[in-house]
């Protein structure tokens, strides 16, 4: 055989065995949702960049996660999409009671309930849930479980929370309990075996039978979750039927593509993180929002990793942080030097708003802001620079006051985040503002394992990063109590600022075993008050999530009311409540010219191989 | 040459193979620890975790052991064809081979199909160098081969997905259509022409280049002057003694660019949303997810180390030259 036809029979070789994986790929492809297809379910598509980091509700973190749970599984308590309270006409609790002493809270059900798969759905499934969570230490639920001794079911619509200490938490009054509600049926197999439970992909209607309006049927990695109704779902007989038959959620590699898709309108509802795109998709007729979410930005100082001491003992000073920052005159000053406004306006775009305490606007304990008798921390550039004069930090002559307890210069090491683009946006404002009052940063980017690694070896002075935190905010005041510093620089805890204050400890333990909410709120909003003045946080902005859906689709239920999120709240309800203006508005597109295109390029291929075959092999009769 | 020599060459070209593997295996496992522990980040997006369950998670990710016993207890498992699993607890194997087809199915095509176009447009340019069509392919291709696939992607989809709304703008089928037998193929393929168009285009200028230099060289041998002195027509000369001498370096760059193709196009993959290899490494690396990154580099290691393998194999079969030397 000549080399020509050797290469042609490569070449047939080559298409053969890509011909057999396309066949392979189309096999695998195949839905077993077909027959809804045939009958045309009607779909509303929501779409993100970010896929899910796991469907399992033991494993997953992300709030991609957390928004198809909601509409798969029921919390005992439902937060209200009004403004976070407790909704008992939209949840499967109906009523708490709470013992006098505080630790025994009896849980009333609706009854009735079944799982999609048809079971029934009782307190034991809850009891259940909650002690499996309890027992294995459930990261999502640890937090919330922590006060928890024991959950019991006393009949089928009720069960009984024992709480280890008096507290307000489990009381109802507001909604503390943020756990999924599993069916003891299906994970019952997993008492015992916690890594098997966490290797469930919980892709398929047979793993995640649930008790929401939408059970996922199909997830493909990386694509889509394909989400049907639940034809048992208990809302159904309450006024809370959904208007959709599916809910799918596309999952794009880019933004520009998924605006492109939601131009097109192959998709309904789409979640950005570029202003930019944002900006034009609203230019060109699709509707926009910047909607209000919890999470915050900060630039998280240390406030004394090497240098405080715990009474108490259990922590080792360990780091080279720079001792000025220890000085509460400092971080103040640094504070009133940068204007988070401005950072909305220019790295944000506007599509933030500034932020005062780690406990956000919106919290199942109410709005907080600084009052008459907290400190002026506003933006005022000649007042940081006259709290430094006052507290002995002169100005040296290369324009960087000098510590008088130390003789160092007034520099800080701040780190942003590679992956975290407006932590490295705001770097030459701050740079600029803190100059202006005689302090040098040395800024640094790292990623964000690395800068973890910093936080908790205690070797840095300011860093950029932020938190997503739970509606109540006990979990977030927590990371502010002296046990939550790292102890030594191999041990993880969640404070990252190394702040330590017996005041603010004292009224945290207060707040967790306090019996009347009302209290509770005092306290937390003393708390908030507490932090303020001792910025062991800069607090830079509330971040919003920025959305967009086609002119098509109506009856979102943001959370909260007021510029809260369309749709990925922290319950089924917009879900529940959205559907299309028109029937026409969910019609699928055509495309009939572009299977002809790919047709013709096919067949042009084919001919290209045959014309190639055919010389090779006519060359080979030439040589005979 | 003997058949003893013949299995020596093999066998030397084998444990050539198995060494840079094994080199790429240790060379995996330091650069994925280097870049920090991937549980404070962890902590940080769950916003809710005790330092207990992060301590857990920490034993769990095997990240609490030293770094040594981590190395021999990966090898181990590596050698047993267990890569572990991923951040969401799936096994990391079949989570790739989930990506591999939609990948074969999209690289390979237009790897295919831009090598076809490519060689015989490279052809026909060295063929008439120096002509106006030469020259005129010839800018064609430079600015192909310098285009910036994602800016080109980009570019396909506003206009074919946004301004025309013919084809859709990425995934490999409509999410949740459900579609089955023709209309299901129909979908995929409706999916695959933007990226199929792109990356054809894209990578044909790579073989039409090689194709023209190598023929050009070629038209200047000795026995191509023997040929015409005897006579022998043009065409015959063109197909029976330029081009086959000419498509040697190309067969090298082609079988390469093969073992390249389970790397997929991470950039291509992730502009159009196709649920491939390339995707899959995007995502991982956003999630820092060190088991299923270990788990694709050794695939595409392993792909290349084998594409070389087969490149050195057949270019000895092709070219008896090589075996003799």
């Amino acid at each position: 055989m000549r080399l020509a036809s050797r290469v042609a029979v490569l070449f047939v070789v080559g298409m053969l065995v890509v011909a057999l994986s396309a066949a392979g790929a189309l096999g695998q492809s195949s839905s077993p949702s077909a027959s809804a297809a045939s009958t045309g379910p009607l779909t509303f598509t929501y779409a993100d960049v970010s896929p899910p980091s796991s469907l399992n509700p033991l494993v997953g973190y992300l709030g991609t996660d957390y928004t198809i749970w909601a509409l798969n599984y029921d919390i005992p308590i439902n937060f209200s999409t009004k403004d976070f309270s407790p909704d008992f006409d939209h949840s499967i609790v109906t009523s708490v009671d709470t013992s006098s002493d505080g630790m025994t809270f009896t849980y009333h059900m609706r009854s009735g309930l079944k799982w999609s798969d048809g079971q029934p759905f009782t307190a034991n499934d809850v009891a259940w849930t909650l002690n499996f969570y309890k027992k294995y230490n459930v990261p999502n639920y640890s937090s919330d479980l922590a006060l928890m001794d024991r959950a019991e079911a006393i009949n089928d619509t009720t069960f009984v929370l024992h709480s280890k200490q008096p507290t307000s938490f489990y009381s109802g009054k507001s909604v503390f309990l943020y756990e999924y509600i599993l069916p003891e049926h299906i994970w019952g197999k997993y008492e015992n075996d916690y890594k098997a439970a966490k290797r469930v992909a919980n892709d398929n209607p047979q793993e995640a039978v649930g008790s929401g309006p939408f059970i996922i049927t199909k997830y493909v990695k990386n694509q889509y979750v394909q989400l049907d109704r639940n034809p048992y779902y208990w809302g159904d007989a309450v006024g809370m039927r959904p208007h959709v038959d599916r809910v799918v959620y596309q999952i794009f590699g880019n933004q520009d593509a998924e605006a492109a898709a939601l131009q097109s309108g192959s998709i309904d509802f789409g979640y950005f993180t570029t202003p930019s795109i944002l900006n034009t998709l609203k230019s060109r007729g699709i509707i926009t929002q910047g909607a209000n979410i919890p999470s915050f930005v900060e630039i998280g100082i240390n406030t004394g990793s090497a240098y405080e001491t715990d009474p108490a003992g259990g922590f080792t000073p360990h780091g080279d942080g720079a001792r000025a920052l220890t000085d509460v005159v400092v971080r103040q000053a640094i504070r009133r030097a940068i204007d988070s406004s401005v950072l909305v306006d220019r790295v944000m775009q506007g599509y933030a708003s500034p932020a005062d305490s780690p406990v956000q606007p919106g919290a199942t304990t109410g709005d907080w802001n600084p009052g008459p008798n907290d400190p002026d921390l506003s933006f005022n550039i000649a007042a940081a620079n006259q709290m430094l004069d006052q507290a002995g930090y002169k100005m040296g002559s290369d324009g960087v006051r000098i510590d008088p307890k130390t003789g160092k210069p007034l520099e800080f090491r701040f780190y942003s985040r590679t992956t975290d683009q407006p932590s490295i946006d705001i770097v030459p404002y701050v740079q600029e503002w803190l100059k202006e009052i005689g302090i040098k940063i040395d800024p640094q980017t790292l990623n964000s394992n690395k800068l973890g690694n910093v936080i908790l070896a205690g070797d840095y002075d300011m860093f950029v990063w932020g938190w997503y935190p739970n509606p109540d905010p006990n979990y977030i005041l927590n990371i502010f109590t002296c046990a939550q510093r790292p102890p030594n620089p191999n041990v993880y805890r969640n404070s990252d600022s190394y702040y330590c204050n017996p005041e603010y400890d004292k009224l945290f333990h207060e707040q967790e075993t306090t019996i009347d909410p009302a209290r509770r709120v005092e306290i937390v909003h003393q708390m908030q008050s507490i932090l303020y003045r001792d910025e062991p946080y800069i607090m830079l902005w509330y971040d919003q999530s920025l959305q967009a859906h086609t002119k098509g689709w109506t009856g979102f239920v943001p959370q909260p009311a007021e510029g809260g999120d369309w749709l990925a709240t922290y319950g089924p309800l917009s879900f529940i409540s959205v559907r299309p203006v028109t029937a026409a508005a969910n019609a699928g597109g055509g495309g009939s010219a572009a299977v002809w295109v790919i047709a013709l390029a096919l067949i042009a291929l084919a001919v290209i191989v045959a014309l190639l075959v055919r010389r090779a092999r006519r060359s080979e009769v030439d040589e005979a | 040459m003997a058949q003893g020599s013949i299995r020596r060459h093999l066998v030397v070209k084998i444990l050539q193979a198995i060494l840079t593997l094994l080199f790429v295996l240790t060379f995996n496992f330091f650069l994925f620890r280097g870049l920090g522990d991937p549980t404070q980040l962890l902590a940080k997006q769950r916003g809710n975790m005790t330092p207990a369950a992060l301590a857990d998670l920490k034993r769990q990710l095997g990240l609490d052991l030293p770094l040594p016993q981590q190395f021999v207890h990966y090898l181990w498992e590596t050698v047993r064809f267990r890569l572990g699993y991923t951040f969401d607890n799936q096994p990391v194997s079949t989570t790739i081979a989930q990506a591999v087809w939609p990948t074969v199915l999209l690289i390979g095509t237009s790897t295919i199909a831009s090598i076809l176009l490519g060689v015989w447009i490279g052809i026909a340019q060295g063929w008439r160098w120096g002509s106006r069509f030469d020259q005129g392919w010839l800018a064609v291709t430079l600015v192909l081969y310098a285009m910036p696939e994602f800016w080109f992607g980009l570019l396909m989809i506003m206009l074919f997905a946004v301004t025309l709304n013919i084809f859709p703008s990425g995934f490999m089928q409509t999410p949740g259509a459900g579609y089955t037998g023709i209309a299901n193929v129909v979908d995929i393929l409706k999916h695959l022409a933007l990226p199929f168009f792109v990356l054809t285009v894209a990578y044909l200028a790579e073989y039409s280049l090689i194709m023209r230099s190598s023929l050009t060289e070629v038209l200047t041998e000795d026995y191509i002057q023997t040929a015409r002195a005897k006579g022998v027509r043009e065409r015959l000369v063109r197909r029976r003694h330029a081009v086959p001498n000419a498509l040697l370096p190309t067969i090298t760059v082609t079988i390469l660019s093969l073992g390249y193709v389970l790397g997929g196009a991470i950039v291509i993959e992730t502009i159009f949303s196709w649920p491939g290899l390339g995707r899959l490494t995007y995502e991982a690396i956003g999630n820092q997810d060190f088991a299923l990154l270990e788990g694709l580099f050794l695939v595409f290691s392993v792909a290349v180390i084998a594409a070389n393998l087969v490149a050195d194999l057949l270019y000895s079969y092709l070219d008896p030259r090589v075996r003799a030397a």
